[in-house]
């Protein structure tokens, strides 16, 4: 769950990977058990299995078109102040989350 | 949970339930009077126009498109056998187009039989004496997953009845799910089918990673809906159903899977409201039904209307509703459950163009852990006909040519709603589920296959689908063989695109 601010936020990074790492998608999903939910991206997904890096805890990044010790590095480093403000967008957006053992709204 | 407790906790949610329902923001998408003349419009339709619509249909298997709510009340009224013919074979094409030859293989696991609710047709309902009802400790899901991963299963629909607990208790157990190891097998994805909750609950349930979020109406038609559903219950509330969905998405489940239970009203009416369900969910969020589902009325213990109700089709007209969902939404996975017999189910996987079934399943409290074989009716919600195991049915699939699949990648790299849908919608979403098709049988016919059935899997499916890769996407073969090999190799599992 993000806001629009910062799913556009997400699509524009993503789209400057593309452009200046020169590849054909990125997007971002958030980390839930075993499930990455997609959260926003850019470019055309191609058949073959995504690179993926944990971002944090919570948020991981995919992309399609390049691979390697120094593709990764390239993209955390792009990526360091985002992943602090996407955390805190998440945190918000998935809070009041019922607290388990406690039927507060029956 | 003492029946007092239960009764208050059933009136209290009632109250808010109520309450959402009044300040809702959504408008009813179901018009019964619209469905009714759409369906007498489109009577004794021309053949020209029935093939307009099949070509449409062809062509929407590219864009996405679903048909217009007329066209399917024209297919809907189709009576010559020649069009069912065209249709049916429509509706094949457009699945190998969009999905490839392969049926993703899961299990409903019955996690909970607890409910509030007295729907006339189940045999879990609430007024219903003669089945036994009950909900798994987390010892017995335990033993029940592990029966389940023994002989291979990888993908779960994880089913409860509407509960005080139920969200907290489908948190805790599909977090259970996904803990359970034996040697190689595990289960990779949950899916859930259980009653409709608030934002906040679903938020909860999300949080836990599950697959789908499943909520079936029944039935589009109020009068009916209200007739079975009684007043005071949760589940006698239509527009708090009719928006599950809707919530869900809002809480940020982008998965969701619609479905009828087909024979509790003229089907031409529940094929229109699934349509302008989908619609609804399309323009709200952008992201359509992930699949649709079309269980048939089945009888169940002490249950007379299962067998009685009037509208109750046959196996032709259920032929019919399958292929017509297919033509009507081409991206959605459609699901063939074991109610059916297997000689129907053979007909209507080619005729309907369904790319998800179920093997091998028990469908009471505990049945996979209590029973080898048999099925025991007292504590089902229904009975099944189709009773093969799983490595029959998985035999059977190959033998007709089609690729089991046991696939559960799309979730774990990111392909889920917004970015699922133009995969499903544009038509390529055949090349991954083939290649993990391939990778996923592999897995199944080293580590749980009988002889037979590996025989067939190694020596005739998967070199078939391993041509398909080298002539469909062949940027891929190299990978898939190498996938392959290590697999074989070097004991690795769980390799996927």
């Amino acid at each position: 769950m993000i806001t629009e601010a910062t799913r556009r936020t997400l699509e524009a990074k993503c789209k400057a990977l593309c452009d200046d790492c020169a590849l054909e998608c990125a997007y971002f999903a958030q980390v839930l058990g075993p499930r990455r939910h997609y959260l926003a991206g850019h470019g055309e997904m191609k058949p073959g299995k995504p690179c993926q890096i944990l971002l944090s805890a919570h948020l991981a990044l995919f992309w399609h078109g390049s691979s390697g010790k120094e593709a990764e590095a390239d993209v955390r480093n792009r990526l360091n102040g985002t992943v602090r403000r996407i955390e805190r967008d998440l945190a918000n957006r998935d809070a009041g989350l019922p607290v388990p053992g406690r039927h507060h709204h029956a | 949970m003492s029946a007092t407790r239960t009764a208050t906790w059933q009136s209290k949610r009632l109250a808010r339930v109520r309450r959402w329902e009044t300040q809702r923001t959504y408008d009813s998408f179901i018009d019964e009077n619209g469905i009714h003349q759409l369906l007498m419009r489109g009577r004794c339709p021309d053949s020209k126009a029935v093939d307009d619509i099949i070509q449409k249909a062809r062509q929407n298997a590219t864009t996405g498109a679903l048909l217009d709510p007329q066209d399917v009340a024209v297919l809907a009224n189709v009576e010559d056998p020649q069009l069912w013919h065209a249709i049916f074979e429509t509706a094949d094409w457009i699945k190998q187009k969009v999905y490839g030859n392969r049926i993703v293989l899961f299990a409903p696991l019955y996690v909970s039989s607890l409910c509030v609710n007295n729907c006339a047709y189940c045999g879990f309902r609430s007024g219903n004496p003669e089945v036994r009802k009950g909900a798994l400790t987390m010892d017995e899901l335990r033993e029940e997953l592990l029966s389940l991963v023994k002989v291979g299963h990888k993908r779960l629909i994880m089913v409860y009845g509407e509960h005080p607990s139920t969200y907290e208790y489908m948190c805790r157990t599909v977090e259970s799910a996904y803990r359970v190891k034996h040697g190689h097998g595990e289960i990779r994805r949950a899916n859930v089918n259980a009653a409709p909750l608030f934002v906040d609950e679903y938020k909860a349930v999300r949080s836990v990673g599950i697959g789908t979020y499943q909520i079936f109406q029944e039935t589009y038609h109020r009068p009916t809906y209200e007739a079975l559903h009684p007043k005071g219950t949760l589940k006698g509330e239509f527009e708090w159903r009719l928006f599950a969905l809707h919530r869900a998405q809002e809480a940020g489940i982008d998965d969701v899977a619609l479905g009828i239970l087909v024979g509790l009203y003229d089907w031409r009416f529940e094929l229109l409201g699934l349509l302008f369900h989908a619609k609804s969910l399309e323009q709200a969020f952008g992201v359509g039904p992930h699949t649709i589902s079309y269980p048939r009325l089945e009888p169940a213990v002490n249950t007379p209307l299962a067998s009685d109700s009037p509208h109750r089709v046959t196996d032709d007209d259920f032929r019919k509703i399958v292929a017509i969902i297919r033509l009507m939404c081409p991206y959605t996975g459609s699901i063939l459950t074991a109610r059916e017999r297997p000689d129907l189910r053979r007909e209507v996987i080619r005729q309907g163009g369904v790319s998800q079934m179920d093997a091998g399943s028990r469908i009471a409290v505990g049945g996979y852990a209590r029973m080898e074989r048999d099925h025991i009716p007292d504590r089902q919600q229904f009975l099944l006909a189709d009773t093969r195991s799983l490595d029959e049915f998985i035999r059977d699939l190959c033998l007709e040519g089609y690729l089991p699949s046991f696939c559960t990648a799309g979730y774990r790299e990111g392909r889920t709603g917004a970015n699922f849908m133009p995969l499903a919608k544009h038509a390529t979403v055949k090349n991954f589920c083939i290649a993990n098709g391939v990778l996923t049988f592999q897995e199944y016919l080293t580590d749980y296959a009988s002889d037979a059935t590996r025989r067939v899997g190694r020596e005739v499916t998967i070199p078939r689908y391993l041509d398909w890769i080298d002539a469909n996407v062949p940027s891929l073969a190299p990978k898939v063989r190498a996938n392959l090999a290590k697999m074989e190799q070097e004991s690795h599992r769980d390799l996927h695109f």
